[in-house]
């Protein structure tokens, strides 16, 4: 039997406990300040992150060999149940803390140019060290309540900068919709904490997995046998509760990482400035939800892991297809973010847990460097900006040629894409390639239906090379399109490459995008990264559990390996070529592409409008809720605060019936006693004459009667 | 420690309230400060109280041993002959259940006198009518003597009709009938259930002095098994000895052990229903809540304050201390009902505020939404719940009073509460905005603040509740989620429509009159963010009050369902 | 020693003489002078009376305590008068009929 305070019982002083605070206290520290220190501030935590960054590398490499670190301590109490925290550094949280920070830097660094004019830069590097504070929250505590905590703070930060041009109707309208679907996930995700909660008496990651060990299937019933300060306790839930609290802490991921059916809001989130797109809409809160799931993994039962693969697969092959034919370029970027967190929800839904996060690093670097060459762009163009000339900087329609005068992000850019495309030699090819690996493994083993879940994913690996370098072909290549539009030739000369400041996080970004950071490997497997953070053991009960991790062998593996890669290579070549034949400079659509419309047909439209979700959502839910709201507010105001007014005027109105009745028949007959006693005094009141004479004599009369009648 | 705090925190005001009545009218610019430094005063004795609070003292919720800061002498007593005698106890005392209210209460009354400060007309009588409420709201928090507790409820009416009925808005006379109406509705019924306890409960200290018994456990089995004479039985009205049941007189309509029967139904159930009603209606829970838009409306920003930040508490505080603690069993039989309205409320109110048009009225019926937690806590009958129904109503004092002094700052300004007249704000008052915002994500449970703490325990308990006490069912929390959803959607929806955007106000002289916070209004808000921060990141602050109270309590309703 | 008959004869006729003159006299003097008469009848019969109490001679006792009430009754009775003179410039008792009911 185990015992629940054990598990949980404060541990003693641990100097790494300082490393931590420090990684904490240091983005909070610029949270504060910048807000008001107001002028260097952009400088100020710029130099507090290059600091911070600093300490995670030292950490990562410092501590990378060594056993993880566990140190807990008390929160609060609630009732007898001690509420912990816990704060837990294995390979993975350094990996993330040292990924965070880094690219928090890159991108405060970027946000120095970027956001050179804006006279709110104090509240903007506020924001960002807020979120970077939030994000390290997440990924160093070890503890599902403070985890749940620091997810909506990083939805709250995400929110804010989202929102950070809020005269913009649609920026703040962005943010909401961002605020409101992070919310959706996480009252699923809150469902998921109640579940364990009733089940565990803790939030600590920890105890949960290893009371989870102990816990059983009886009867259908899902047990959990644990002790409490020497108690016996035996908690039971139906079985059906475990899958249940899989898929409630999925949906927090859902939320969070945009899948299906809440990634609406990340293409909208794009009304933020480019920076924090590149920082939260596509290397770190983005990947939180996955990073969640990677640490719950080993909680999710069968049907939970399933309903995560379908979602994933789902989710990549939607958004592939939204991104095909978007003409805003940071739309592209996002429909393409949320197409590749959908591989990573599937390759954890499918037991891929290290190939999951391998993307999840890989992903962040060549998509942040994607949004950072963007924003050069975008900053570039800007500056064309004048009294007669004014255009949408983000409109790919406009671009076109700018390979010439940009070389450099140019490279950048394409470095990203080919890594992003899954082309080898770049890192993106290494983690695709094993996601799809264990996935089609998966497939083997579950056999029919799912062969279209992983259907789905090699589709998304050709949209993905097709959209990608159709943004190469388009943005890079040919004419300058807008001298055409505005009739200004030579406007070309006027665009400049970005400077050094720009430059540099996304050369840098671009550098972590080849596979031989990774080490100089075809095959994944062999990357320093699936050998150092591997797959966990699997703790959900048997019955529960899922055969495929059980039974997946190696020699499956071994013998799907080479089929695999070729496949993926070829689908990617292939959508290479897709695209050049569509969009290289002399084709016809590249031709007069400065003019082209919004897609028709079916497909096109599918595609431009991202499956009408939005739409369905606007026209259904959003409309039925604030219908309902209103009904309801008519329904409190005219039949229950009528009620209670009927019921006061009918109480007026039987008040008068009352007084009437109180008047005439009451009163009336009170008014008869009084007139009778009256017209009595009436007749009596002659006696009194006034004359004191009289008195006297009628008294002394009366004396005399009196003593005639008491002697006789 | 000071002797008799407790008395000093209920008069300290009271006296205050004589010294403004009895200063002239020269004097007309010294009520307030008189009101201030009253509660003021009140707060600091308050906090001494809470300094010297043991939280550890616990052991049953319904011996007096569990009390602290008691004070207890018998205020009068009348000899009824063969009915035995009507004694009525001047007693005070806090526990944990209590000092949490005591705290929020104090605070609240500050910051509303604060926020009274430019009350223009008829001086005198608002401020003289405010310190009156103040003393009659702490002294229901305090009192645990029955008849004292329902003097000090009704007391709170009479201030409140007249400040709401003389310096509301434009519908006062309105509100203020109806708020009262209402109210005294709910008091007829507590009071019908007073009498029927007064009936039922003896007092076995005094009972036990009366035939020469020392010990309490005696008297108690003496007077159930019928050894002790009807006129030796001394009746009390003691809400300690009430939670009790081996204090109700064998045969007695509402003991537990006679099942008495009112048409055909159990009277301890009607009794129970009759004090919840009368206490959800404060509460105010669908579908007894129509009176607080139309009060909150018209009520000046202060008395909304105190009408949102205290009074409403007193329907959750009275709940637990007399409905659940007199009459667990019922609880349990009505758990289910209970657990429905909170969720029903927490959703109702939600989608009733996403319609409103008036920024005082969506606060108002986020209210209603917030309090449904109350009562799904409450329901659900665990440590978790109920913890979490205290901690609720201690976090929505203070968030509600931010919120209500917000949209006072607003009508200060333009005498308009209507949202869509208002555009961009951000622009113009950025650091109200700020506030603003504060106060919005900390009621729409952004972790941080103490909102999200209090729900969070709240779900958690009533989630947890069918296995372990078997009071509500798992699905409850699971829709009250939404409630979280919907709570976000308003207040964005809100914040989006006014404060974001380009800068527009509906009539051009609003422009310069639209000033950022002055140095009173920081006065007020400040501290209530910093606290609402604070009990939001340090939880155990007030957990360390509550916890064995609550555990105490919770021991009693198990105790009674099994 | 006279008989007791007489004097008590004495006080009786005293008596009618005074309450015939409180009766039907319309000045107020007169009613005060009439009434002075009956309480001097009073006095005889006091007076008179005390004779069976030789030891202690209460009635005469008392009697003088009437005088001196008299007396003070008088001067009251008679300064009334002047007022209620002064205010209805008359002493005629039937015009003065303020209580008529």
């Amino acid at each position: 039997m185990i015992e629940l305070q054990d598990l949980i019982s404060p541990t003693d002083y641990d100097p790494m406990i300082n490393w931590i605070l420090l990684l904490l206290g240091i983005p909070l520290l610029s949270f504060i300040s910048s807000l008001f220190i107001k002028k260097n501030a952009p400088i100020w935590s710029t130099f507090l992150l290059l600091v911070n960054t600093g300490i995670a590398i030292f950490m990562a490499f410092s501590f990378w060999y060594g056993d993880s670190v566990s140190i807990k301590g008390v929160w609060f109490t609630l009732g007898d149940t001690v509420m912990s925290y816990s704060f837990y550094l294995d390979r993975l949280a350094l990996l993330m803390i040292a990924l965070v920070n880094l690219i928090s830097f890159l991108v405060h660094v970027f946000s120095m140019e970027y956001m050179k004019s804006d006279r709110n830069k104090p509240r903007y590097f506020a924001y960002l060290g807020l979120f970077t504070f939030s994000m390290l929250g997440i990924v160093l505590f070890h503890n599902l309540l403070l985890m749940f905590i620091f997810w909506e703070l990083v939805g709250f930060t995400s929110y804010l900068l989202i929102g950070f041009w809020f005269e913009k109707k649609t920026a703040s309208l962005a943010a909401n919709k961002a605020f409101i679907m992070n919310r959706i996930g996480d009252a699923g995700m809150l469902t998921g904490l109640m579940i364990l909660f009733a089940q565990f008496s803790t939030f600590d990651l920890e105890a949960v997995k290893a009371l989870m060990i102990f816990s059983e299937i009886e009867d259908g019933n899902w047990v959990a046998h644990f002790t409490n300060n020497g108690q016996e306790v035996m908690n039971s839930l139906d079985g059906r509760w475990l899958s249940a609290a899989g898929i409630a802490l999925f949906c927090g991921a859902v939320g969070k990482s945009a899948q299906f059916p809440l990634q609406v809001w990340l293409p909208d989130a794009m009304e933020g400035p480019t920076p924090v797109s590149a920082l939260i809409h596509a290397a770190t809160m983005v990947a939180a939800g996955v990073f969640l799931l990677a640490r719950v993994f080993v909680l999710l039962d069968a049907q939970a892991l399933e309903v995560v693969a379908i979602v994933g697969a789902i989710t990549a092959f939607m958004a592939a297809i939204a991104a095909l034919s978007q003409f805003d370029i940071k739309k592209v970027l996002a429909y393409s973010t949320i197409s590749q967190l959908g591989y990573m929800v599937m390759a954890i839904g499918v037991g891929a847990y290290s190939a999951g996060l391998f993307h999840l690093v890989t992903h962040a670097f060549f998509k942040a460097g994607l949004f950072l060459c963007a924003g050069i762009i975008i900053h570039q163009l800007h500056k064309l900006h004048s009294d007669e000339i004014k255009f949408n900087e983000q409109d790919i329609r406009v671009m076109g040629g700018l390979r010439l005068k940009m070389p450099v992000t140019f490279l950048c850019f394409l470095i990203c894409s080919l890594a992003l495309a899954g082309l080898p030699g770049f890192s993106g090819f290494l983690s695709k390639d094993a996601i799809l690996l264990n996935a089609t493994a998966w497939a083997e083993i579950k056999g029919g239906g799912y062969y279209i879940v992983i259907g789905l994913a090699y589709a998304s690996v050709i949209l993905t090379a097709i959209y990608i370098f159709r943004l190469v072909f388009l943005v890079f290549t040919r004419g300058f399109r807008l001298e055409s539009i505005l009739n200004k030739p030579g406007l070309m000369d006027k665009v400049k490459e970005g400077n050094l400041i720009l430059l540099i996080p996304a050369i840098l970004l671009a550098v972590g995008s080849i596979s031989i950071v990774f080490g100089a490997n075809v095959k994944a497997e062999n990357t320093w990264f699936m050998q150092f953070i591997t797959n966990p053991i699997y703790l959900v009960p048997e019955s529960y559990a899922a055969f495929s991790l059980v039974d997946l062998s190696e020699a499956t593996i071994k013998s799907l390996h080479g089929w695999v890669a070729i496949v993926s290579i070829s689908l990617a070549v292939g959508g290479l070529v897709i695209s050049y034949f569509l969009y290289r400079p002399i084709s016809k659509k590249a031709l007069i592409f400065q003019d082209a419309p919004e897609p028709r047909g079916a497909l096109g439209r599918i595609s431009f409008n991202h499956w009408y979700q939005d739409v369905l959502y606007e026209k259904a839910i959003v409309k039925f809720i604030v219908i309902k709201g209103k009904a309801l507010a008519w329904f409190d105001e005219k039949i229950l605060d009528g009620f209670v007014n009927g019921l006061a005027k009918t109480q007026v109105v039987l008040a008068h019936i009352v007084r009437w009745f109180d008047k005439y028949i009451i009163d009336g007959f009170v008014h008869l006693t009084v007139s009778t006693s009256g017209r009595i005094g009436q007749a009596t009141r002659s006696i009194q004459s006034g004359n004191v004479q009289t008195y006297i004599l009628s008294a002394m009369i009366l004396l005399i009667l009196l003593l005639l009648w008491l002697m006789i | 420690m000071i002797q008799g705090i407790l008395s000093y925190i209920i008069f300290l005001p009271l006296i205050a309230a004589a010294v403004v009545l009895c200063l002239p009218k020269r004097l007309e610019s010294s009520y307030r400060i008189v009101t201030v430094v009253a509660t003021g005063l009140t707060l600091l004795l308050t906090i001494i109280a809470v300094y010297s609070f043991d939280g550890g003292i616990a052991e049953n919720i319904n011996s007096e041993e569990n009390l602290q800061l008691l004070e207890k002498s018998e205020w009068f007593s009348l000899d009824l002959g063969s009915l035995g005698s009507f004694s009525v106890d001047y007693f005070l005392a806090v526990d944990g259940i209590s000092i949490p209210m005591l705290l929020l209460a104090s605070i609240v009354l500050f910051i509303g006198a604060i926020s009274s400060w430019n009350i223009r007309q008829k001086k005198k009588g608002y401020f003289a009518l405010y310190l009156l409420l103040s003393g009659s709201v702490l002294g229901c928090f305090v009192a645990l003597d029955f008849f004292l507790f329902y003097l000090f409820f009704e007391f709170m009416l009479l201030p409140m009709y007249f400040l709401i009925g003389i310096w509301g808005g434009p519908r006062k006379e309105y509100a203020a009938i109806k708020f009262f109406i209402y109210t005294l509705i709910g008091s007829i019924l507590i009071l019908i259930v007073m009498i029927g306890l007064y009936n039922s409960v003896y007092d076995p200290v005094r009972t036990g002095a009366e035939i020469g018994v020392t010990s309490i456990e005696q008297v108690q089995t003496m007077v159930q098994s019928g050894e002790v004479a009807r006129e030796d039985i001394i009746k009390s009205f003691n809400m300690i000895y009430m939670a009790d049941q081996a204090n109700y007189i064998p045969g007695s309509l509402l003991s537990q052990m006679s099942g008495g029967e009112i048409i055909g139904k159990s009277a301890r159930w009607i009794a129970f229903l009759a004090l919840l009603i009368g206490f959800a209606i404060k509460l105010p829970s669908f579908p007894f809540h129509t009176w607080l838009p139309d009060a909150h409306v018209e009520a000046p920003t202060p008395i909304s304050v105190v009408l949102a930040g205290i009074l409403l508490k007193i329907g959750g505080y009275g709940l637990i201390r007399t409905a659940f603690s007199f009459f667990p069993d019922s609880a349990f039989h009505y758990s289910w009902m209970i657990g429905f309205f909170g969720v029903f409320s927490i959703l109702y109110g939600a989608l009733n505020a996403l319609a409103q048009k008036d920024i005082k009225k969506l606060i108002a019926y986020s209210s209603v939404s917030h309090m449904g937690f109350v009562l799904l806590g409450l329901a659900a009958m665990t440590v978790e719940g109920i913890s979490g129904a205290i901690y609720q109503m201690f976090s929505h004092g203070l968030i509600t009073s931010m919120l209500f002094l917000i949209a006072g700052v607003l009508y200060d300004r333009t005498q308009d509460r209507l949202i869509e007249n208002y555009g961009g704000l951000a622009n113009r008052l950025p650091r109200f905005t700020i506030v603003v915002g504060i106060a919005f994500f900390a009621s729409l449970g952004l972790p941080g603040f103490s909102g999200f703490i209090a729900e969070l325990m709240v779900f958690l308990g009533a989630f947890k509740s069918s296995a372990v006490i078997g009071a509500i069912p798992q699905w409850m929390p699971v829709v009250a989620t939404i409630g979280l959803i919907l709570g976000a959607g308003y207040y964005l929806w809100t914040l989006q429509r006014m404060f974001m955007g380009k800068y527009w106000v509906k009539k051009a002289e609003w422009t310069e009159r639209l000033k950022d916070l002055n140095s009173r209004e920081y006065l007020m808000l400040v501290p209530l963010a910093v606290l609402v921060f604070w009990f939001g990141i340090f939880p155990d602050t007030l957990m360390s009050l509550i916890n064995s109270s609550v555990e105490g309590f919770t021991d009693l309703l198990n105790q009674a369902i099994r | 020693m006279m008989p007791v008959d007489h004097l008590l004869i004495l006080g009786a006729g005293l008596f009618v003489i005074g309450f015939i003159v409180v009766t039907t006299r319309k000045n107020a003097i007169a009613v005060l002078i009439g009434i002075e008469l009956m309480l001097n009848a009073a006095n005889i019969n006091l007076v008179v009376f005390s004779r069976f109490d030789p030891d202690f001679l209460q009635g005469q006792v008392f009697a003088l305590f009437v005088i001196t009430v008299a007396a003070a009754e008088t001067a009251v009775a008679l300064a009334i008068v002047l007022k209620v003179y002064r205010h209805f410039k008359t002493a005629d008792l039937d015009k003065i009929s303020e209580l008529r009911g």
